[in-house]
């Protein structure tokens, strides 16, 4: 899979459900500035779950994996 | 500076079920004769102009006018409680002081209660220190404002452009959205089961000496860290397993002291916790009214407190397994739910499961809500400290913030809950296992 598909859904699972209408996301936006705390990661993580079958292991749950939308779909992306 | 006159002020705010929840603590805090449903955030600033500037804002702030001209009216059976807007002209009260204490808050300030019968919900100090120094205090009945919004009308606050019809709106709640009965009725039954499972006595409460006839005092002890330690306490929680932030590994160590101390008391036994967080889409400006918040309930059990990674491991794993059952928005609606009973059954029926134990001891954060503001009207701010309501029983808050990189803990501890030896215990515990070499 694109890791560009990747980034497009979690960018989608973003705007619907965590953050406030007309925030701006992209690819390389760093989550935290809009807001995204540990609760927010822990629903991207199931999110990731649910929509791709993977787990992502607990040596990649690590701050720099989590900083952007861009870093979190690469690593999906290995796993998938 | 006059409050702008094109904007609607909303006549009638219905309470959330987290309000309703606050208004079911003020019943409990007159039962135990505790201190009350306040918060205060206290900002530290360098430049006396700088409060000439907030003061002007304060008053001509439209959110402000409406938290000092609003009444409760209370709910029955048939009717939800809700704030209604008095169309009145009260004016918010801002109240001067001088100190000759660097950085103190006066006792007048920290005592002094704001009911939620109150004619103005919000209050603000200023505190005038020598060499031009001074402080900036807000006050607020918790059942009408939580931490969060209290964090949005501070930036509010901040701005110097008017505000718009749209802001104005986006600072009160949204109609609710109805669930399907069906869903509903499911949703109860699931989050009545998981209560009862989670909250069963008997529970570890560190106010061993219940009574409702003694007044209760409260007092607030600061502890804070320097960037290094700060830093330091980043890489323990991580050390330890906490994946999603420091939260984890902070309400971990908080629970190994309770249980250390309990077990000097010989009440020692299972913890249970409810950790509150944002309910609100994250980077909005609202709303700033009502509490918006969805809770985690903790059960820690002695045999998870052998080790700080083993109850951040079982810490992760029950807060993963609510989020991903819902269990926080179930809750929500149960919350909601209880808005159509009376305040003494509301009472009877949240404390019966555990016993008349809320909680072991509270826990809260302000995550990154005053992580990020550096400046008031333009000016640095040197220093936050945030007062915790006076939650009794409980009566030991352990409240965390960070600011500027620097992590601060205040721990607000009724005199009923611990003294002044466990309180020592207390700070000289949480330093060894904060920066312990993990």
């Amino acid at each position: 899979m694109k890791v560009e598909i990747i980034e497009t859904d979690i960018i989608t699972f973003l705007v619907n459900n965590i953050v406030a209408p007309n925030t701006v996301i992209t690819a390389t936006t760093v989550l935290r500035d809009i807001g995204i705390d540990s609760f927010s990661i822990v629903e991207i993580i199931l999110f990731i779950e649910r929509k791709y079958g993977v787990v992502i292991p607990d040596d990649k749950l690590i701050p720099e994996n989590f900083r952007t939308i861009q870093a979190l779909s690469t690593i999906v992306n290995t796993l998938i | 500076m006059s409050l702008p006159t094109n904007l609607t002020y909303p006549s009638k705010v219905y309470l959330s079920g987290s309000d309703c929840f606050h208004l079911m603590l003020e019943t409990h805090a007159k039962k135990y004769h505790a201190g009350g449903n306040v918060v205060r955030i206290a900002f530290f600033l360098d430049n006396e102009v700088t409060i000439n500037n907030i003061i002007t804002n304060i008053n001509r702030s439209p959110i402000v006018h409406w938290l000092c001209n609003v009444t409760l009216v209370k709910g029955s059976l048939t009717r939800i409680p809700y704030w209604k807007y008095m169309h009145t002209h009260n004016l918010v009260d801002i109240y001067q002081h001088d100190s000759i204490i660097d950085n103190e808050i006066p006792i007048s300030i920290t005592s002094r209660d704001i009911k939620v019968t109150a004619k103005k919900l919000v209050e603000f100090d200023i505190i005038h220190y020598t060499n031009n120094k001074s402080a900036f205090v807000m006050s607020w009945n918790h059942t009408i404002m939580d931490g969060r919004g209290a964090g949005m009308l501070i930036k509010h606050l901040n701005e110097d452009s008017p505000v718009t019809q749209e802001d104005f709106t986006a600072y009160f709640p949204v109609k609710e959205i109805k669930t399907p009965l069906f869903q509903y009725i499911k949703n109860m039954y699931e989050v009545k089961h998981f209560i009862e499972t989670s909250s069963k006595a008997p529970i570890s409460n560190i106010t061993s000496n219940l009574t409702s006839s003694t007044h209760n005092t409260f007092n607030h002890k600061i502890i804070q860290f320097n960037n290094t330690e700060t830093q330091r306490i980043d890489d323990n929680a991580i050390k330890n397993g906490a994946k999603f932030g420091i939260n984890i590994f902070l309400i971990s160590c908080c629970s190994h002291i309770i249980q250390a101390l309990q077990k000097k008391r010989g009440t020692d036994g299972v913890l249970w916790l409810p950790i509150p967080y944002d309910g609100r889409r994250r980077g909005a400006i609202g709303p700033i009214i009502t509490n918006c918040v969805l809770f985690l309930f903790y059960r820690i059990l002695p045999k998870n407190l052998t080790t700080i990674k083993e109850t951040v491991r079982c810490v992760n794993e029950q807060m993963i397994d609510q989020i991903k059952t819902d269990m926080p928005k179930k809750y929500n609606m149960l919350l909601n739910m209880m808005r159509h009973i009376p305040l003494r059954l509301y009472h009877f029926l949240t404390n019966k499961n555990s016993e008349n134990v809320f909680a072991s001891f509270l826990y809260t954060s302000t995550g990154e809500n005053i992580h990020d503001m550096k400046t008031l009207i333009n000016k640095p701010i040197n220093d936050v400290v945030i007062f915790p309501p006076q939650t009794f029983p409980p009566g030991l808050t352990f409240s965390f913030l960070r600011h500027n990189n620097i992590l601060k803990l205040n721990i607000a501890y009724s005199e009923q809950a611990i003294n002044d030896e466990e309180l020592n215990y207390i700070e000289t515990k949480i330093k060894e296992l904060l920066l312990g070499d993990y």
